[in-house]
């Protein structure tokens, strides 16, 4: 959800956000407050927060960015990165530093086919494809979602046929913000909230963007779903067996990736997926978004 | 005239500032004490810290420290060892104390000691267990046992209370403290006929553990040995009671003081724990609970009391102490003194002892099993076995 809601950001903008993930992190906040502090009902919460996230979001684009459009992309980029500290500096100043818990109780796991999934994983999996299906109706089914794309294939090109730029770049904001706020809220509910979790956050989106190819929103869902399933595969298997031929040789002993070592895995697919598919899975070879140019 | 004036002012407002630090360093006995107030460890810092003034009333009371009252200087680590080491520069250099109480964690308590050896100034009761601080030097003195000693005694306790328990697995924070652990936890697992098939070392703020707990339940444990901290802690078994992963025996904890007022009590129902310390007794609660209840409040005393809160208490004691016996503000005079008042002292944390390396060497067990969120104290499974 966090990748296609940067993904979509960065077709438009064209710069790496770095405080994206954050927003995330406060719209989940605000459901936090919303939930624990006001007594609301979680998904209730949520929804609401993701509509005031997305406000905020909207306004820090009218406030920074929009003042920064014609800026070359590292001032656009450190401004970002900026922002990011600012923003987790204030979630800290505001809620602690102690990690939150929504008021949700304990539960118990479903064994499906031998593995374990707990309720909020099951909604966040459904959560998850019914936004994703949302947004590919609101990209490629709606006016809204043509304009983002003419906006986000040439910006002066879609200005000329009397597309609002702006327009669209502000529904880009809200919506992608509101997004990250639904997943923010999502992960606080799997676990729980700490001011510095956009970071961890940041790392795994850029991978998957990046992965899937810049700009595109189902490039982002495939990169995602690679580098997850890449993570827990990388620490599953035993890679003293494929050393050992599965059995015919005894070179090694068990072998397997120590879990401190998760988070460097999506870097390794990354230069692996690099080496023939230098845009991107779906990047475009010498476009805009493809990298290679 | 006017540089005559400006001549005399200056020596009036010397005189002045000499006179003030004069009758300052009259009017107090003064030690310093670092101890993280801000970052990941504040609040063990700040247990500690509370600890401390707790003692210092008391301390104050029966007539302060060589006819004056005692001041303790506190400074914050940031629980980090560079502002820890900053800070016993200030204390060292500006404020000049003998002896510093401190600092939390084996990461800057050892820079932090090994500096304050340097400059030959007393360093005590360090919230530090990593066996690298039995070589810091003789002005560092620890009131606690190191791991190579509790690491055992944990492993020695779960294999008393299960027998039948062969397959062990561990999850440590990887740090030197949690790693200590292990190494000497699972050392002598592998003495008493079993084994640790898994070892986990999980790093902090994850939003979940779920792949080190899948690592650490793909043996089928008896036990695991768990050493983590609240925040992470409270994570770990959320995911682990989520997910339904359970050993067959029983989780064993180090130091459950760390975690339990963090965790859900529901995930951590049947936990068994080595606290430090005596059992809680009449005399501790008449000494120590009652008093730090009336003077930070019932609210900090249900989250505050433990472990860190009881170190404070005890350290500010022996560093009053130790200057007494000394008889005087000299760091040699006290280090010399320090064996003698760890024999005297009987602390919060239970009576102590030194050995030539100014390590603590005496441990009373204090093993708990954790029933919705309380400790219930069980008999200790374990033998002390001083110096394994």
């Amino acid at each position: 959800m966090l990748s296609i809601g940067y993904t979509t950001l960065y077709g438009m903008l064209d710069f790496p956000n770095f405080a994206f993930a954050e927003f995330s992190v406060v719209g989940a906040y605000l459901a936090f407050l919303l939930n624990v502090t006001v007594g609301l009902p979680v998904y209730l919460s949520i929804l609401i927060a993701a509509a005031l996230a997305g406000l905020i979001g909207v306004f820090a684009d009218r406030a920074i960015f929009m003042q920064m459009r014609r800026v070359d992309r590292l001032t656009l980029m450190i401004t970002s990165l900026g922002l990011a500290i600012m923003i987790r500096n204030m979630i800290r100043f505001i809620w602690g530093p102690r990690p939150r818990s929504f008021d949700i109780g304990l539960m118990k796991p479903y064994h499906i086919f031998g593995a374990r999934i707990t309720p909020i994983q099951v909604v966040t999996l459904i959560v998850a494809a019914s936004l994703m299906i949302l947004l590919y109706i609101l990209l490629y089914r709606t006016k809204l979602g043509k304009a983002m794309r003419a906006v986000r294939d040439n910006m002066r090109l879609a200005q000329a046929s009397g597309i609002s730029s702006e327009k669209v770049i502000m529904w880009v904001w809200f919506i992608g913000v509101a997004v990250a706020t639904v997943a923010g809220s999502m992960i606080g509910l799997d676990s729980q909230l700490f001011p510095y979790m956009g970071f961890s956050i940041t790392i795994f989106i850029f991978s998957a963007t990046i992965l899937g190819g810049l700009g595109h929103p189902i490039g982002a869902v495939v990169g995602s779903l690679i580098l997850g399933f890449a993570q827990n595969f990388g620490l599953w298997i035993d890679w003293g067996n494929i050393i050992n031929l599965g059995g015919l040789f005894n070179f090694v002993g068990s072998l397997k990736i120590p879990t401190g070592y998760k988070e460097a895995i999506p870097f390794l697919v990354l230069i692996i997926v690099f080496l023939w598919f230098p845009g991107g899975i779906f990047g475009r070879k010498g476009g805009k978004y493809g990298g290679s140019s | 005239m006017k540089f005559m004036l400006k001549g005399s002012l200056i020596m009036v407002l010397s005189l002045a500032v000499f006179m003030v630090g004069f009758s300052a360093q009259q009017e107090t006995t003064e030690i310093g004490m670092i101890t993280p107030l801000t970052g990941g460890s504040s609040k063990a810092g700040l247990e500690m810290k509370r600890g401390a003034m707790l003692a210092l009333d008391e301390i104050n009371q029966a007539g302060g420290v060589l006819g004056r009252p005692l001041k303790i200087i506190v400074e914050d680590g940031e629980s980090t060892a560079k502002a820890s080491v900053d800070a016993a520069h200030k204390l060292v250099n500006i404020d000049q104390v003998p002896l510093i109480i401190g600092v939390w964690g084996s990461g800057p308590t050892i820079p932090t000691a090994e500096y304050t050896n340097s400059q030959g100034v007393v360093q005590i009761c360090g919230i530090a267990s990593s066996p690298k601080v039995r070589t810091i030097g003789p002005y560092y003195f620890s009131c606690q046992p190191l791991d190579d000693i509790r690491g055992p005694m944990l492993a020695r306790g779960a294999h008393n209370l299960f027998p039948e328990a062969k397959k062990y697995a561990s999850i440590v924070v990887n740090n030197a403290f949690g790693v200590g652990i292990e190494k000497y936890f699972c050392k002598e697992v592998e003495n008493l006929g079993g084994e640790c098939l898994v070892k986990v070392r999980y790093e902090g703020g994850k939003p979940n553990y779920r792949a080190e707990l899948q690592r650490l339940f793909e043996v089928n444990p008896d036990v695991v040995n768990f050493v983590a901290y609240g925040k992470a802690s409270k994570v770990i078994l959320k995911n682990a009671y989520e997910l339904g992963l359970e050993p067959n025996d029983a989780w064993v904890a180090m130091y459950p003081d760390m975690w339990k007022t963090t965790v859900i009590p529901k995930t951590a129902e049947g936990i068994i724990g080595l606290r430090e310390g005596p059992k809680e007794s009449p005399r501790m609660i008449r000494d120590f609970e009652i008093p730090y209840r009336k003077k930070y409040g019932d609210e900090a005393a249900e989250n505050d009391l433990s472990l860190y809160s009881y170190y404070g208490y005890d350290a500010a004691w022996m560093a009053a102490m130790a200057i007494n016996f000394a008889g005087s503000m000299d760091p040699d005079d006290i280090r010399r003194a320090i064996p003698n008042v760890w024999k005297r002292y009987e602390g919060v944390t239970g009576d102590k002892d030194v050995d030539e390396d100014g390590i603590s060497v005496r441990i009373e067990q204090n093993w708990v099993k954790i029933h919705n969120g309380e400790y219930v104290s069980i008999p200790a499974p374990a033998e002390v076995k001083v110096g394994d």
